[in-house]
């Protein structure tokens, strides 16, 4: 990742805005949670989203008493369908047992056939139910049988002819109704029309018999519910089918498989299930479609109980309803593709009467748009979440980080503050403002939402990066009031105790000694301090023997322990004197405690261990300083007889010209090397620092002189000529006269050999603000391809054919002295030009730096 | 016929120097060891002695404090120390010159001249006021001449300006300027090179060995002095 990218994100101000995007998050999410909470729609409650098994659960919860399902009621949607569902289960179950409705028969015998039928399914509870039922409606039946309520018969009589009146209007379905009776089976068909047959003719004997059995109480109730019944169910197309046989009942004008299949398995979108379970009944038998106004009629005619209360014939109704298990079908509503696609302000029922339909796709409406904001709140919570916590995520990365000092974490001053104290501090302040602020609105202003939350939310954000800070630092557990409070003291105190435990060293006893002797000192205190108290309302003697005690035994730790104190010091005394060098103090055995013995002894021991070592390193310098002067002895002895022979062969005056030669050489080389064993000795001096320097303030100027002096004749023989100036002013430096002449004479020696014949050399005495310059420039006869650092070496040598003359070590011990004496040899090459710059602290300088 | 003592461990350099020595005349006797040179001292009237500091027994610094404790003839220290703390020691007991092996033989021999020649005339020669001495070397300034061991030497007049302002403040450190303005009488300027040209000069004249002088000392960095002996 580049630098510029990390700089974005590590900015102050890339951090607010994500800062203020997760709060606006938050609060937008608070808002959300908080409008869904107060409105009246419970649409957290829709399962899925899915009107399918929305519309099951509602029509299971019409019929059952579970009680979760009390929780739909209030919706107008579910009211609808379940009342929807439950008149066409109603209508079914009636239309089943059609047969017996006509027939008239008794309660007793319905509750035989039901229980004929249903003999092997059948459990024996809901039979028993159904007994009780029956046994009920027979009683209340039979008791009032006897009842005659004659004062409403003119209401009845006027509700009979206004049935009658909407039975005359409705006489052209009977023709579409016979359309429908052709397609039935031949017996139903037979059976119908045997039926309608009987149905004129009972309306004719009815209209005869002047209200005296048609015109009862029940039969008014009934008629009226089952028109109503009708007239709803008119308007829908559904499907219901019986669970136990598998047959199917619709208002379909046609059934075919399609319909019914795109029913059962909900393909499409305009069937939906209203009763569940429908995989019992894989392959229906279709048992008819309904022409329910043809039915109606007949029902209104035919289908009543034989009761006259009219508040028990509604009941009854509902128990004979019951029994006949209306609740084992599935129910199917067919809706308009229209209406599921949510276009329903396009739609407008054709018929105006047709009320239940109307309210229906109301219902279904409302139930649309709730879904839809639920939808919605699910999508618009999805994307604030997530982006609230990829902001959370971007804060915590780059908590903590800068582009300077990556990859530490910069800890701020919060971080300062213990973890833990910061969480619970972080928590205790977001409860207080939330509290504080609870529910508080102003005039429709939320303040907990739009104030409250955001402060809140900012102090847990703080804690959440400080978190990330001290996570990424690998401090979060490490700087807890917990860990530094506890852990740490605990973790010391045990390490404490463990050192004494493991001390059992002659020495360490000593240490382990003390602490028990502290130890036991405070607690025989403590005891007899306990003694003591308990003493003093009781035994005059015990309280004075015990004071005595306690006295003697404090007067007597005072005493060790100054004596202890005493010889201790003792001991410290002569190690301060041992450390300042003298050895020879011992320490006085028989004074000291027992228990001090070992560290008197490791003194001693120490002290005599000293002496040798120091005895060794001056033995050690002065054997090297043997070394040096015995090696130099031996090799200078034959040397100067070598050179002594030499030197007398020559005055023999031999007639061999080639031994003359050879002679000269011999000569020469006896005296290169002399030259050459002064060197190294010299040098092997400087390198151990076996030289004892005399500095003194030196005129570099009149040291210039005098070696231009020395050398000037010796120059002038290669043709060399010096050119020196006199400065302006004449450097004094504080430096050893001898060596500096050493190396001085060093250098004009390298000049003597190097230089060019018949060139020139320039001396120039300069000097800077701390140091004496001495630098001298010549043109070298040879090609100087040598770095200048390496001529400054020992044994380098400008040329590669090493000149006969000269160690080597010429520019080498010039460098060493001139380090010696705090300064320092710089050697220059350009081209042929070599500059030997020869730089020594001024004394003006030294005394600056004394007096500094 | 003078007797030089010669003392050294080494029979090679024992010999070399025998034939040097007695090339110039001189009566040799040699100790291998500072046993045999303390019994050759008893036996013989010495003139001049040299003796190597090294050597196994007695050494060379013991046999000179032992010979010093009834001998007045000179004695030169031969050693291969080269260090100025070893000569100086070595003439703190009593040494009168000192020689680093390895020698020029040459040299050897023009010192051993030079000692037995201040030696023998010690004494005998009459100082007057007019004359400034230091070991051999004797400056007359009635008579503007300078003898080195009694020798005359013979010095130009800026040389012999040069030593009586040198003489005259012996064992005081001149620098060149200094000299230069006393002994040309005009200030100097860019001069002071030719005066220390001068004085490595003299030096070569009354100097056994110029690079080691005995007598006109380069004090470096400050200047010259005429050592008191």
């Amino acid at each position: 990742m580049d630098t510029k990218s990390k700089k974005f994100r590590y900015s102050k101000w890339f951090k607010s805005i994500v800062i203020l995007v997760s709060l606006f998050c938050v609060v937008s999410e608070s808002v959300l949670m908080y409008k869904l909470s107060s409105s009246p729609s419970s649409l957290f409650s829709y399962d899925d989203f899915s009107v399918n098994s929305f519309v099951s659960t509602l029509s299971n919860s019409a019929y059952s008493d579970d009680p979760k399902c009390t929780f739909y009621q209030s919706d107008p949607f579910e009211n609808t369908v379940s009342e929807y569902c439950k008149e066409i289960v109603d209508y079914c179950t009636i239309y089943k047992n059609i047969d017996y409705f006509k027939s008239g028969a008794t309660i007793k015998t319905l509750m035989d056939n039901i229980n004929n039928e249903y003999d092997d399914d059948w459990d024996k509870k809901s039979s028993q139910i159904r007994t009780t039922y029956i046994n009920e409606y027979l009683s209340s039946f039979e008791s009032e049988t006897d009842a005659d309520d004659s004062s409403d018969y003119d209401y009845y009589y006027e509700e009979t002819t206004m049935a009658q009146s909407s039975q005359q209007k409705s006489y052209y379905d009977e023709k579409t109704a016979e359309q429908i009776v052709s397609l039935f089976p031949d017996d139903l068909k037979q059976r119908y029309e045997k039926e309608l047959e009987y149905a004129r003719q009972s309306i004719e004997s009815a209209r005869k018999a002047n209200l005296e059995n048609v015109q009862s109480e029940a039969n008014y109730n009934f008629s009226r519910y089952t028109a109503n019944l009708f007239s709803n169910l008119k308007s829908m197309t559904w499907i219901a089918v019986d669970k136990k046989t598998g047959e199917v009942y619709t208002n379909l004008g046609t059934i075919d498989k399609t319909d019914y299949e795109s029913a059962v398995t909900g393909e499409g979108n305009c069937w939906y299930l209203v009763y569940k379970d429908y995989d019992s009944i894989k392959t229906p038998t279709i048992k008819c479609s309904i022409n329910y106004d043809a039915l109606r009629d007949s029902f209104s005619l035919y289908l009543y109980p034989r009761g006259k209360n009219s508040n028990s014939e509604t009941y009854s109704l509902e128990n004979i309803l019951n029994i006949m298990c209306r609740n084992e079908m599935d129910v199917y509503l067919g809706l308009s593709k229209t209406f599921v696609s949510g276009e329903l302000d396009s739609f407008k029922p054709a018929d105006e009467s047709t009320t239940q339909i109307q309210t229906f796709y109301e219902s279904l409406q409302t139930h649309n748009e709730n879904v839809n904001t639920a939808k919605r709140f699910l999508v618009e919570t999805a994307v604030l979440f997530v982006s609230w916590i990829i902001c959370l995520v971007i804060l915590a990365n780059a908590a903590g980080k800068t582009v300077q000092n990556e990859p530490k974490i910069k800890l701020c001053f919060v971080d300062k503050m213990w973890n833990d104290v910061h969480f619970i501090l972080s928590l205790f302040l977001t409860a207080i403002i939330l509290s504080s602020v609870g529910e508080l609105t102003y005039s429709g202003f939320n303040i907990s939402l739009t104030i409250g939350l955001p402060i809140a939310y900012l102090v847990f954000l703080e804690w959440l990066i400080s978190v990330a800070r001290n996570a990424k630092a690998h401090t979060y557990f490490s700087h807890t009031a917990i860990n530094k409070l506890i852990v740490k003291p605990m973790k010391k105190f045990f390490s404490y105790v463990g050192d004494i435990r493991r001390l059992s060293t002659d020495t360490a006893h000593i240490s382990k000694k003390i602490v028990y002797s502290v130890v036991s000192f405070i607690i025989v205190n403590a005891i007899l301090s306990l003694l003591l108290s308990g003493f003093t309302n009781g035994n005059g003697v015990a309280y004075s023997i015990t004071l005595f005690i306690f006295i003697a035994y404090n007067a007597f730790s005072i005493v060790y322990a100054l004596k202890y104190l005493r010889s201790l010091n003792a001991i410290f005394d002569i190690i301060q004197k041992t450390k300042e060098g003298n050895f020879d103090i011992a320490v006085d055995m028989d004074a000291i405690p027992k228990s001090l013995k070992p560290l008197a002894d490791d003194v001693t021991e120490m002290q005599s261990g000293m002496k040798i070592a120091i005895a060794n390193a001056v033995k050690g310098e002065r054997m090297k300083t043997e070394l040096i002067t015995n090696v130099s002895h031996d090799l200078k002895t034959p040397l100067t007889s070598i050179i002594n022979y030499v030197d007398l062969l020559k005055r023999c005056e031999l007639d061999n010209e080639k031994a003359n030669q050879y002679l000269d050489v011999l000569s020469d080389k006896s005296l290169r090397l002399k030259i050459l064993i002064d060197d190294l000795m010299e040098a092997s001096k400087l390198s151990t620092g076996n030289v004892k320097l005399i500095p003194t303030a030196v005129n570099l100027y009149e040291l210039a002189l005098q070696a231009i002096g020395e050398s000037e004749d010796m120059l002038e023989e290669r043709g060399l000529t010096v050119k020196f100036a006199e400065p302006e002013n004449q450097p004094i430096v504080f430096a050893d006269g001898q060596k500096t002449w050493r190396i001085i004479s060093n250098l004009i020696g390298n000049v003597k050999k190097y230089a060019l014949e018949n060139s020139r050399v320039y001396i120039d005495v300069d000097s800077d603000e701390n140091y004496g310059i001495f630098s001298m420039k010549n043109i070298s006869t040879n090609e100087l391809n040598v770095a200048p650092e390496t001529l400054t070496q020992r044994f380098v040598q400008g040329d590669e054919a090493r000149s006969t003359e000269g160690s080597g070590l010429g520019l080498s011990i010039a460098k060493n002295l001139c380090e010696l004496q705090g300064g320092e040899l710089l050697i220059e090459i350009d081209g042929d030009l070599f500059k030997a710059t020869v730089k020594l602290p001024l004394v003006n300088s030294i005394d600056k730096t004394a007096q500094q | 016929m003078y007797n030089v003592l010669i003392c050294d461990d080494d029979k090679a350099i024992l010999d070399s120097i025998e034939i040097y020595l007695g090339v110039e005349g001189y009566n040799i006797i040699k100790a291998k060891n500072g046993i045999e040179a303390l019994d050759a001292v008893k036996n013989n009237a010495i003139h001049c002695a040299v003796i190597d500091i090294m050597m196994p027994g007695l050494d060379g610094l013991t046999t000179t404090v032992k010979i010093r404790e009834n001998q007045n003839f000179p004695i030169i220290l031969l050693s291969a120390k080269s260090e100025d703390t070893d000569k100086i020691a070595g003439l703190n007991f009593g040494a009168d010159d000192y020689v680093t092996k390895p020698f020029n033989p040459l040299e050897l021999v023009a010192r051993v001249k030079s000692q037995i020649r201040r030696y023998v005339n010690l004494g005998s020669a009459e100082k007057s006021d007019s004359q400034i001495v230091t070991g051999g070397l004797v400056l007359d300034t009635s008579s503007h001449e300078i003898t080195l061991d009694g020798e005359p030497v013979h010095l130009t007049a800026r040389e012999y300006g040069i030593m009586e302002y040198l003489m005259l403040n012996m064992g005081r450190v001149l620098s060149t300027a200094q000299i230069y303005e006393a002994v040309w009488n005009e200030p100097s300027f860019q001069t002071e090179k030719t005066v220390t040209v001068h004085i490595r000069r003299i030096r070569e004249k009354i100097e056994i060995n110029p690079k080691e002088p005995k007598y006109l000392k380069v004090v470096w960095g400050i200047g010259y002095k005429i050592e008191k002996i």
